[in-house]
């Protein structure tokens, strides 16, 4: 378990480009570690802009890295865990 | 005050449970390492434990000098579940929301400030070396300070009276407090947290 993790839950006056450069910066500089505010599945969730932040959070320079994401409360089905095509 | 998220739902363990075990064929398909939980309290996690067949790995939740939440911390550490922090330095950019008149700042606590003058760094990377020191794993959301916020935690150690000064700091000072999430009406955001020690009926 990495002793520290990025944040990438982001707040209303940060962009989607500006964490995807904090995500590359992180990983360049060691962190090895990021926890994502964003949904495995969308559609779900209290914030609707979140989703966005998807494609440009997702490409995680590092192989050797932790990744973690997490379903809301107001998702918590069967169904939003998995995709059926995947 | 936001109004509350139409999806919004008690928590019924069996139902948790039926989510949970899609989770669990996450891990035996070897998609996923680990899985967690976050944002528990203490009643329901214990439901968890007893009905789960994988642990979950981690459990993340609010933590900052203000809001140390010592007994679910400890509750958490003795279970072997790793603990996450989240608002670490107290989300000084969190959402207007999130925000409430009786929230407190633990970076502007003059005691984390002393700290910080004294070691040369940000009090936000005092917040950050208690946390790490303390045994949980802090997630600081940065786009400017990350690279200090990992430098913080590799040198300069708290000293012992440090870290006792700090877990004098506590002010039970919820910052997230999930109103959005609360299902019905009449409720306190209160009513999410178990805080009388019982899951809150739905």
């Amino acid at each position: 378990m990495p002793a520290i993790g990025l944040g990438t839950f982001g707040s209303d006056h940060v962009t989607p480009a500006q964490v995807a450069a904090a995500v590359r910066g992180a990983a360049q500089v060691g962190y090895r570690a990021k926890n994502s505010g964003l949904p495995p599945s969308c559609g779900t969730t209290s914030t609707p802009n979140k989703t966005s932040f998807r494609p440009a959070a997702n490409p995680w320079p590092i192989c050797d890295s932790t990744t973690s994401t997490f379903t809301w409360c107001t998702g918590h089905f069967p169904t939003s865990i998995r995709p059926v095509a995947m | 005050m936001t109004s509350r998220s139409e999806h919004a739902k008690p928590y019924l363990h069996e139902s948790f449970m039926m989510t949970w075990r899609k989770m669990e064929e996450l891990v035996d398909l070897g998609l996923v390492r680990h899985i967690g939980t976050s944002n528990m309290t203490i009643p329901k996690l214990k439901l968890v434990l007893r009905d789960a067949r994988i642990q979950p790995a981690v459990n993340e939740m609010e933590l900052h000098p203000h809001f140390q939440q010592p007994e679910l911390f400890q509750y958490v550490v003795d279970q072997g579940i790793q603990p996450v922090g989240y608002c670490p330095i107290g989300s000084p950019g969190r959402p207007e929301r999130d925000r409430t008149p009786e929230d407190t700042s633990p970076t502007e606590d003059p005691v984390i400030q002393a700290i910080g003058q004294a070691h040369g760094i940000h009090p936000a990377v005092v917040c950050i070396k208690w946390a790490v020191q303390r045994g949980q794993t802090p997630i600081p959301f940065s786009v400017n300070n990350y690279r200090a916020n990992l430098a913080g935690i590799v040198d300069d150690p708290l000293s012992d009276d440090e870290m006792r000064r700090i877990a004098g700091l506590d002010r039970s000072c919820r910052l997230i407090k999930g109103q959005v999430f609360l299902w019905k009406d009449g409720q306190t955001w209160e009513d999410l947290w178990d805080i009388h020690g019982e899951i809150t009926p739905p």
